[in-house]
């Protein structure tokens, strides 16, 4: 930002991009403040929220990476955090949590597979404990508050025309180190940086993969749709132009070096948690 | 329309108004007459295709009056803004279909319900229900009273929480790092959940995925936010979902949320006061109908021959 004297009084320039990065925070604190104001069903669910900008960043672009040595989903938005955060247009990353862990309203509804709320207490009491990405059990009723939250920081986002993502990954990533304890659900929410297509079609990817890698998840995860004629019973796969010649056939088989991968993972996670994590507690203990 | 076809040595102009039906057939070339009447022609039947299928008429028609008023309930006038907030109902009912979902994956069905009659059918179900669960029972019958005086009700399920799970072991259902809390209290067979057996004790059948749960409230919330930018008051209800599931509005959903609609003066679904479903508007009004009534026959006479006047000094 620069400034100029001119005629006795100040004026102001304002670079587009600087502005529009700056900006962010502020659209961050609408978000917040949509996700507060959400409605709520049951209305006991307990939220919490928080701002990450620039080098706080790091530590959840480092989970995102390990995490995405086994899972190309969580590739995508760990590439997009990373080559922003290095072009110096790191995204404002809102966190979103909430503690959905209890009951206090007696409903009863059945919806989390107990009988009454109570019954769901003690066992939830008893047996909280965490997922991949989230600690349970929960109470669907408050399962649904936290979403129309979460929508509403989205949707908050969307009217201020700032690109965003609401995303399990980043914001599980931020509860495993620490970030809003006492908490049981995290959602990231990045904001930007202020252009077209930051989290959807992300040019980020692009060159990052082949054609070939594309093809090879399709056959693994879309099976049928590559299928020959099925009446024997073993289909052949049609996994090439010339399929007939040599067939290939599906097999579902147990491949345990596919979890050493995500072990070797969650070992790598653990590291990162004991580096970042008592700096990030040591906020929540002053 | 005015339509235009040339051939080599002919133009054709083709009109609906034109005699033969098919167009007016004029040689073109070396004639300066025939090419003076063909545009005469032309602009002719261009005017009269403008004047009667054109826009001058056409926006002429698009003109009216339209009356607007909120009371009584179910008039005309009233029943044109209903409509508008049907209308606005159905905007939050794409925007519910609209919402971010985990893994782009479609998952929400929905119902509007409006109509007095429809309406009361929802109402005396939560009423019904009320009674089942006395931690239910103020808040169903003050909720049932608000449906009455909703505009609309939007019924937003999410028809996989409870057949086909996200299954990313995300922990939210049972804290577990698979999904074997689901799946342990479902009848399933490789992981494809039987739900034909539809008996239970509660009136949801959990458990559910809770990450499709999740879901349902980023639906339900694209939904609050439609009404929010339409400024029609709107407010979600469990015990609308509860009473729409049973009556089998979004019948292939394992969970229901229901929202309420109103574009009236006064929000219905904030400040309500105690016993609301004694003290509400619908009450009031109809106490005043039966009061005001035999007080009126009681002090009655022949207003044609006499009417009672104050006398001057005579206390207010």
């Amino acid at each position: 930002m620069d400034s100029q004297e001119k005629g006795g009084g100040e004026r102001m320039r304002y670079s587009g991009k600087e502005a529009s990065q700056e900006q962010l925070l502020d659209v961050a604190r609408h978000c917040i403040n949509a996700f507060f104001k959400a409605p709520q069903i049951a209305g006991y669910t307990k939220l919490d929220a928080e701002i990450v900008t620039g080098e706080d960043l790091l530590p959840i672009i480092e989970m995102l990476g390990a995490l995405a040595k086994v899972n190309q989903f969580i590739r995508w938005d760990y590439e997009t955090f990373k080559s922003n955060y290095e072009a110096g247009n790191p995204p404002v990353l809102l966190i979103l949590a909430g503690d959905l862990t209890s009951s206090q309203m007696g409903w009863d509804c059945g919806s989390c597979g107990f009988s009454t709320c109570n019954e769901f207490n003690k066992y939830a009491h008893e047996n909280k404990n965490v997922g991949q990405l989230w600690a349970g059990p929960s109470c669907n009723w408050k399962v649904v508050d936290f979403g129309i939250a979460c929508d509403w920081a989205a949707a908050a986002a969307a009217q201020y025309r700032v690109d965003n993502r609401i995303q399990a990954d980043s914001g599980s990533m931020a509860g495993q180190l620490g970030y809003l304890p006492g908490n049981s659900a995290h959602i990231g929410l990045p904001l930007g940086p202020t252009r077209d297509l930051v989290w959807y079609s992300r040019p980020e990817m692009n060159k990052k993969f082949s054609y070939d890698y594309a093809m090879q998840g399709l056959f693994r995860t879309c099976p049928t749709h590559f299928s020959a004629f099925p009446g024997g019973m073993n289909p052949i796969f049609k996994n090439k132009d010339e399929w007939w010649a040599p067939p290939a056939f599906n097999v579902a088989q147990e491949v345990p070096e596919a979890m050493d991968a995500v072990y070797e993972v969650l070992e790598e996670m653990a590291e990162i948690v004991d580096k970042y994590g008592p700096a990030i507690a040591e906020k929540y203990e002053k | 329309m005015a339509e235009f076809k040339i051939s080599s040595a002919v133009l054709f102009m083709a009109s609906e108004e034109s005699p033969s039906g098919n167009g007016t057939a004029l040689p073109v070339e070396g004639d300066r007459g025939c090419l003076a009447i063909w545009f005469c022609c032309f602009t002719l039947n261009l005017k009269k295709s403008l004047d009667k299928e054109g826009t001058v008429e056409e926006y002429n028609e698009v003109k009216g009056e339209e009356y607007y008023h909120e009371w009584p309930p179910y008039s005309p006038p009233d029943s044109r803004r209903k409509e508008v907030v049907v209308q606005i109902t159905r905007q939050m009912l794409i925007g519910a279909m609209t919402a971010p979902f985990a893994g782009g994956v479609p998952q929400i069905e929905g119902h509007i319900v409006y109509g007095q009659e429809n309406q009361e059918k929802v109402a005396r179900k939560m009423e019904e229900l009320a009674y089942t669960n006395s931690r239910w029972q103020e808040p169903f019958k003050y909720e049932a009273v608000m449906v009455r005086e909703s505009d609309a009700v939007l019924l937003i399920g999410n028809y996989r929480c409870h057949e086909t799970p996200l299954d990313a072991g995300c922990g939210l259902c049972g804290g577990r790092a698979d999904c074997s809390f689901f799946y342990e209290r479902r009848s399933h067979r490789f992981g494809l959940v039987d739900i034909t057996d539809r008996r239970s004790e509660t009136l949801i059948k959990g458990p559910l995925c809770s990450a499709r749960v999740d879901d349902l409230g980023y639906a339900v919330g694209s939904a609050l936010w439609q009404a929010v930018n339409n400024f029609v008051d709107a407010r979600p209800f469990m015990s609308v979902g509860l009473a729409g599931q049973k009556l089998g509005y979004c019948p292939n959903s394992g969970m229901v949320t229901g929202i309420l609609v109103a574009g009236q003066s006064k929000n219905p679904y904030v400040d309500i006061n105690p016993d609301y479903h004694l003290f509400n508007m619908g009450k009031i009004v109809d106490v005043a109908r039966k009061q005001y009534i035999t007080p009126r026959m009681v002090t009655s006479f022949d207003y044609r021959k006499w009417i009672p006047k104050r006398k001057e000094g005579e206390s207010e």
